[in-house]
């Protein structure tokens, strides 16, 4: 039988094969290597298209791109270059050594700050620092890495102002800047949003035309693959999976989102593999695309690379088991509805190994002559975590689904998000309680003050928290901001939990403190509403309790005063829960209760 | 030439005070250095520099440290019906309290509140410091306020006969009979010698001096004053109640050695820069604690260091030539244990170089007690008067085994033998041999049992006992070693200053630095992990921002 071969399944491989080398050369193989059909990815982002306006005007502004290795540095560099001079950049060498003039402008590009010395990355940075003070003709083009490039200025005390505009523009944006400097940070791009796009192009129809001859056209899983990504559904998943990660504030590199989704489609398989593989009746469910998503069955240097999969894995979506969504798997729906549901998405094929499934299914439920009840229950259990994936992705019940994720609270905060205001009042609540058990480590059942407390952890009695902060629920806002951003795609609004100075502050006189803005992600978020919902403390606590405690210290820090007057206020185990004690000093040294 | 700082009295003292000054003792509480610290010092009113010999007559210099006994307050929260030794005496002295304070403590109509006196006494309770099975007069608070210092005490005899004469005819004051706060060669001092290493490390520094005596008086008075003045109204009851007019415990400090040593002046630097924070005054406290053990293992390891002289710690030179290889094991199982058996095998050393630095002690002595004798008739004879006025040989079991081993010289070498060498071996090998138990029971101990408690050594119970960094403790260190408001540093930059600074072993470049790489011959890239493994936990922790694999960036906060 002849080998059919599409060269797209080549070239997508290409992106998955593990090579240092190719790793450095990632921005120039993409420009330079067409595709076999169609035409190249072009990625429409905000970034390119603000730099383009930027760079048309007469006269532009220094630009400093940070990012991390892959987002697109190099890539935009070559943009702006074509844009400055109308040319594209064939030879980097030369603009290193001279400026690249038009106009009267001339501008100094640096490829990567990190490739010059520490001598000469400064000497880069002091003459941008002089070419913005005057009405000076230079201008920079400086691709950097943040760490580095906030170390190289702190190194020198004349660059603080420096330092101090572009610390600016990397904590609020590029709009807080100056005209004459614009600064970028990529890794605050969120690359979710490039995810169908990039999807559409992977499998749109010309570049799968030339399977069309293939012997093994409707058993092979990569063809399989492609035909599903391209539902726009499946793609919204595959997103939904990136926008979780960014909720966790993992940021994914837009050549890392490439080789992931590349992986997604053909587990790095070639045509002649697959179809060897099919000669032999293999079972070629393993390849189906949201197997590939978590990185099954990657070899280790892959995985290692594959940051994506890495951070995906972890989730462990799928893994658990679900009663509504196994029992829909096995059962096949308790609706005729959901009947013909099951139907549709159990359709044999590749991914469920053709027939193989439901025959298992069958015969797990009927049961059968010529096996025993265990074997017949093992072969159906190993399809579970399977077919729960194939669900995650394919199931149009989005919500039964999405429980698979092991984030209870994900909905709650993701209607947040989406400036629901009906859950706000309740949430609000949920996190001040979730808070006052955090600092405390009581279980507090007061949710209409924020109790900042403090205690000697080591003590060898039961500690007494003692209320340093109280803070009235109704002083604590959650602010989602959603903003759009003008410089470069962010689509994740952010949420923040704003906390204003205690009222007794106000009642002492002086100035009273800003309120203190505390940004929540999903972790933290999911933290505090399990502690508010009866969840123990060890539960995410290596990954919360430092930020936390870390809040606890800015309030302090920003609101907490030495009371005048001799009150001391702190938490006393009564019947059913914690209640709130004071003790007064009077002048003459006689203590009193109150309340 | 040995110089003393502090008040050194010449007379007999265990083989390790002759090293690491007097003293330091393994039955000491982790964070009994910070409270004698602190105690001492407000004991000296905030002053560092005071309590030295040779300053008599000094217009306001204190010689002796005055601290309150604060008898009636300990009484009151530690002395209940659980208590270890009880005492009828004590019985009768907390009821008496009790019942003046309850009319002191009325509810709103002016009736006696029986429940607030419980909850006060629960409050003050809920900052018991120090427990461990101890008499309330030996029981300690957390100083959360000045007034919550309380000075370890013991009463004479109490644990071994009960006291059996009828207490009810007896003076309130006397029931405070025979509480002892200075019996001599009881107490460990290391907060002496603490409060000791920052007065040498200031001597040429009067402001630092003076900054960290304010910062440290600010963090005990200005803070928690309602807690303070409760403290301070319960004893003030118990003194008036009892006519106690003498309620001040005055003490002499001990004393350190080599007072130039660099590493004086680091922890000053390390203190003051510690100090400069925003902190609540508790979480300020717990660090503190942290800090103090710190640099007390430091201190411990510095001494003991082979390359340790008088001429290299005048110099200055110690701070390299005894810097410590403190490997710290990020890594754990991971990584089939290779890091964690390097640790290991590196806290191991700390032990062998404390005993052996005892070793030459005892050997380097005897050699200069034997160049003043130089007629071989006196010889034995005059060693044994200079090692018992130098050394305190100790208990009774060890006096014994002393006077046999001497026999035992003696015999082996009679009078008309000249083989001074030999006797000279011989003769320190019998002294260190006798003196040795004492030491491993009593000092070798200090050093892990601090580094246990903050952190420093790992696992608390349970084998391959190892160097680590808990996360208290690294919080403590970052922020004695970046500046309040200081740029971030680079991660790097960062270990090579814990290098530097502590002798802190993270990563390959630390480990080259103190020549592991060729010494232990363990290939580079575990370093590099047990590195990555740091920089993952102190992320986690909010030190630390990672802006990609090649920099990240270090802040205090």
């Amino acid at each position: 039988m002849a080998i059919v071969s599409n060269p797209f399944v080549d070239y997508l491989t290409r992106y998955t094969t593990a090579s240092p080398d190719h790793e450095a050369a990632f921005d120039e193989f993409l420009a330079q290597v067409r595709p076999p059909a169609g035409e190249p990815l072009r990625l429409a982002t905000r970034v390119e298209e603000f730099l383009h306006i930027s760079f048309a005007q007469p006269s532009p502004p220094s630009v400093i791109l940070t990012g991390n290795a892959g987002d697109g540095k190099t890539y935009l560099c070559r943009q702006i270059i074509a844009a400055f001079t109308g040319e594209p950049v064939v030879d980097w060498e030369a603009f290193a050594e001279r400026p690249i003039e038009r106009g009267g402008k001339r501008l100094h590009v640096i490829k990567d700050l990190s490739e010059l010395g520490d001598d000469r990355g400064l000497a880069v940075l002091r003459s941008l620092a002089v070419s913005l003070d005057s009405s000076s003709t230079d201008r920079y083009l400086i691709a950097a890495n943040e760490g580095r490039l906030r170390a190289l200025l702190s190194d020198d005390a004349e660059l603080r102002p420096l330092y101090e505009a572009i610390d600016r523009q990397l904590k609020h944006g590029a709009e807080s800047g100056s005209p004459r400097l614009v600064v970028i940070n990529l890794t605050a791009v969120t690359t979710s949003s490039f995810v169908p796009a990039a999807l559409a192009w992977m499998t749109s129809a010309e570049q799968w035309e030339a399977c069309l001859p293939c012997p093994i056209l409707q058993r092979c899983p990569v063809r399989h693959n492609a035909q599903h990504l391209r539902s726009e559904h499946i793609a919204d998943r595959v997103q939904m999976l990136y926008q979780l990660l960014e909720h966790l504030d993992i940021h994914v590199t837009v050549r890392d989102m490439l080789i992931h989704l590349a992986y997604t489609l053909t587990a790095d398989r070639r045509c002649a593999e697959l179809q060897r593989l099919d000669q032999g009746h293999r079972d070629l469910s393993p390849f189906a695309y949201y197997e590939n998503v978590w990185g099954s069955g990657a070899n280790s240097a892959f995985r290692r690379k594959a940051s994506v999969v890495q951070h995906l894995d972890r989730l462990h979506i799928g893994s658990h088991s679900l009663f509504e969504i196994d029992d829909f798997i096995v059962s096949g729906g308790d609706s005729p509805a959901r009947q013909a549901e099951h139907q549709r998405l159990f359709t044999p094929a590749v991914d469920i190994n053709h027939r193989r499934f439901e025959q298992d299914r069958r015969a797990y439920i009927e049961g059968g002559a010529d096996r025993q009840a265990d074997q017949e229950a093992a072969a159906l259990m190993s399809w579970l975590p399977h077919c729960r994936h194939k669900l995650f992705f394919e199931w149009t019940e989005i919500e039964r689904v999405n429980r698979l994720i092991p984030f209870l609270y994900l909905d709650a905060y993701l209607d947040l998000l989406r400036d629901d205001q009906s859950v706000r009042d309740q949430i609000r609540r949920d996190l001040v309680l979730g808070l006052n058990r955090a600092f405390s480590r009581l279980y507090m059942t007061d949710s209409n003050n924020l109790y900042v407390t403090t205690q000697y952890v080591h003590s060898a009695e039961q500690p007494r928290p003692l209320v340093r902060l109280t803070i009235p629920t109704q002083g604590i806002e959650l602010r989602v901001d959603r903003r759009p951003n003008l410089a470069y795609n962010c689509d994740r609004p952010d949420l923040h939990i704003i906390i204003a100075a205690p009222p007794a502050l106000a009642v002492q006189g002086g100035e009273v403190p800003k309120p203190q803005s505390w940004r929540m992600n999903l972790l933290l978020f999911e933290y505090l509403m399990r502690l508010a919902n009866g969840g123990t403390y060890n539960i995410l606590a290596e990954e919360c309790e430092l930020s936390v405690r870390d809040l606890k210290d800015r309030l302090l820090s920003a609101f907490a005063r030495e009371p005048a007057g001799g009150t001391i206020e702190f938490f006393v185990a009564e019947r059913q829960r914690y209640a709130l004690r004071k003790l007064k000093i009077d002048e003459r040294g006689g203590i009193r209760s109150e309340g | 030439m040995t110089t003393h700082y502090g008040s050194y009295d010449n007379d007999r003292h265990p083989l390790a005070a002759h090293i690491w000054g007097h003293r330091l003792r393994a039955g000491q509480h982790w964070i009994e250095y910070m409270l004698e610290f602190l105690s001492v010092l407000s004991g000296f009113e905030y002053q560092l520099g005071q309590g030295l010999s040779g300053h008599t007559g000094q217009q306001g210099y204190q010689t002796e440290y005055s601290i309150p006994k604060r008898l009636g307050l300990r009484r009151f929260i530690f002395y209940d019906e659980r208590e270890k030794t009880r005492d009828t005496r004590d019985t009768r002295a907390v009821g008496e309290l009790r019942a003046r304070l309850r009319q002191l403590m009325p509810d709103l109509n002016g009736h006696v509140d029986e429940h607030l006196l419980d909850q006060v006494r629960a409050l003050l309770r809920s900052f018991s410091a120090i427990e461990e099975d101890r008499s309330w007069y030996a029981k300690a608070l957390f100083p959360v306020h000045q007034e919550f210092l309380l000075w370890e005490a013991l009463r004479k005899g109490s644990t071994l006969k009960t006291y059996s004469m009828p207490v009810n005819d007896l003076d309130l004051v006397d029931l405070d009979q025979g509480v002892e706060f200075r019996a001599r060669n009881f107490f460990a001092r290391g907060g002496e010698l603490y409060y000791l290493m920052l007065s040498a490390g200031t001597e040429h520094d009067l402001e630092r001096r003076e900054r960290i005596g304010q910062r440290l008086k600010r963090l005990l008075t200005s803070n928690n004053e309602a807690l303070g003045k409760i403290a301070q109204m319960i004893d003030t009851t118990w003194r008036d109640l009892s006519g106690d007019d003498d309620g001040q415990i005055t003490g002499k400090l001990g004393w350190i050695l080599d007072p130039d040593c660099a590493l004086y002046r680091q922890f000053a630097e390390d203190l003051d820069t510690f100090l400069d924070n925003d902190l609540d005054s508790l979480e300020c406290l717990e660090l503190l604690a942290h800090l103090i053990g710190f640099q007390i293992v430091s201190y411990i390891y510095h001494r003991a260091n082979p390359a340790s002289d008088p001429e290299g710690h005048t110099s200055g030179s110690c701070l390299e030539s005894c810097r410590p290889t403190l490997l710290v094991d990020l890594l754990g199982d991971q990584d089939g244990g290779i890091i964690r058996d390097q640790s290991a095998s590196a806290l191991r050393q700390q032990d062998d170089w404390q005993l052996r630095q005892a070793r030459d002690l005892v050997e380097q002595k005897v050699r200069e007690w034997a160049a003043q004798a130089p007629d071989a008739q006196r010889l034995l004879s005059h060693l044994e008067e200079q090692t018992e006025q130098y050394f305190s040989v100790g208990g009774t079991n060890t006096k014994k085994s002393y006077t046999r081993a001497l026999r035992e010289v003696q015999d082996r070498y009679s009078v008309s033998q000249d083989d001074r060498e030999a006797i000279i071996r011989d003769y320190s090998t019998a002294i260190f041999e006798t003196l040795s138990p004492e030491f491993r029971k009593n000092f070798l101990g200090v050093h892990r049992k601090i580094g246990r408690a903050i952190g420093l050594v790992a696992p608390r119970r349970g084998p391959q006992v190892r160097f680590a960094l808990g996360d208290t403790l690294l919080k403590t260190l970052v922020m004695a070693i970046l500046p309040r408001g200081a740029a971030p540093v680079t991660f790097g930059r960062l270990l090579d200053q814990l290098h530097a600074r502590y002798g802190i072993i993270v990563g390959p470049g630390e480990a080259h630095e103190a020549g592991l790489i060729t010494r232990l011959r363990i290939n580079e890239e575990y370093y590099t992990r047990n590195r990555d493994a740091l920089l993952a936990r102190m992320q986690r922790a909010g030190l630390l921002t990672q802006y990609s694999d090649a920099t990240a960036l270090v802040r205090r906060r």
